[in-house]
């Protein structure tokens, strides 16, 4: 992964055009409602070594889920949030990448005990956070008399050294 | 001249997000409540640094009660020790939501418009609003 981020991951260089591509098809599954309405990266399908869990565990929102577990002394983070605000800065120079695709998130960080901690990120894609969170969009379940823009939910899982 | 127009409507979408203004540490404590779909939530800010949250699960007939310690951190984040965790993530009810979770929760405050909001999942719309300044 480091080698194909051209030894500089943190830029989120994706030179085959990889997340491009699986970015770009998440969104016209999201609008047509095909695949999985419930996508786990990480510990199920997807595997632990896809593009999109890189990136993720790159990404200044895991970033910030560190400073928020180290904040905690290193305690069980039970329940947080990333702000869309916020994923909107830090993610805006890398519109193509899995980071921008997910914006905020809410996130749980538990300190397993063995030096390792389980990062866990929960997130909705739907019209509502398409559309930026105006007020009245709505959160459409799958299906019904318009049968697009359904909910997707994402789900991310890793485990790494405690910081 | 397309990439132009790009810029100016993220400028505006960055300008519209800015309009929100940090909340003070003695403005924090009262009363808020978050609706869920299948639940109401009311929690209690204790200018002393209780808070006590109750839960009424639409679909039954008895209340949850939890009590603990609140603290608030850089005028923006709103700590919870050991707090109940209603929702799931994706808008359900967790299964596990009647036991507190050991632990620290942090939730974003925002005040716009002398209203205070405490995020606690912005994906989903869901925020404590304020109801009273009772402390």
């Amino acid at each position: 992964m480091y080698d194909y981020a051209a030894t500089n991951p943190l830029t989120y260089t994706d030179p085959n055009g990889l997340t491009v591509r699986s970015n770009w098809n998440f969104f016209w599954d999201w609008v047509l409602e095909r695949g999985d309405e419930l996508r786990t990266y990480g510990y199920s399908n997807y595997g632990p070594n896809t593009v999109e869990m890189e990136e993720m565990m790159d990404s200044p929102g895991a970033n910030y889920m560190r400073q928020q577990f180290r904040k905690n002394n290193c305690q069980d983070v039970t329940d947080g949030g990333y702000s869309t605000l916020r994923a909107y800065y830090e993610t805006i120079m890398a519109p193509n990448s899995t980071p921008f695709q997910i914006g905020g998130f809410i996130y749980t960080a538990k300190n397993n005990g063995d030096g390792t901690v389980t990062y866990r990120v929960y997130n909705q894609a739907s019209l509502y956070s398409f559309f930026l969170h105006i007020p009245f969009m709505p959160h459409k379940p799958r299906g019904g008399m318009f049968p697009f823009g359904g909910n997707i939910n994402q789900y991310f899982e890793w485990i790494e050294p405690t910081p | 001249m397309k990439q132009k127009q790009l810029y100016a409507l993220l400028f505006l979408l960055t300008c519209l997000g800015m309009t929100g203004c940090s909340v003070k540490n003695e403005d924090v404590p009262g009363s808020y409540v978050l609706r869920y779909p299948y639940a109401t939530e009311l929690l209690l800010l204790k200018s002393n640094s209780e808070y006590i949250q109750l839960v009424i699960i639409d679909s039954d007939t008895a209340a949850l009660t939890n009590r603990g310690k609140w603290s608030y951190r850089h005028n923006s984040e709103l700590v919870l020790e050991n707090a109940l965790r209603v929702d799931n993530g994706f808008g359900q009810l967790d299964s596990l939501y009647a036991q507190p979770k050991q632990g620290g929760s942090m939730f974003p405050i925002e005040g716009y418009c002398g209203d205070i909001y405490i995020v606690r999942n912005e994906d989903l719309g869901f925020k404590y609003e304020r109801i009273d300044d009772w402390k």
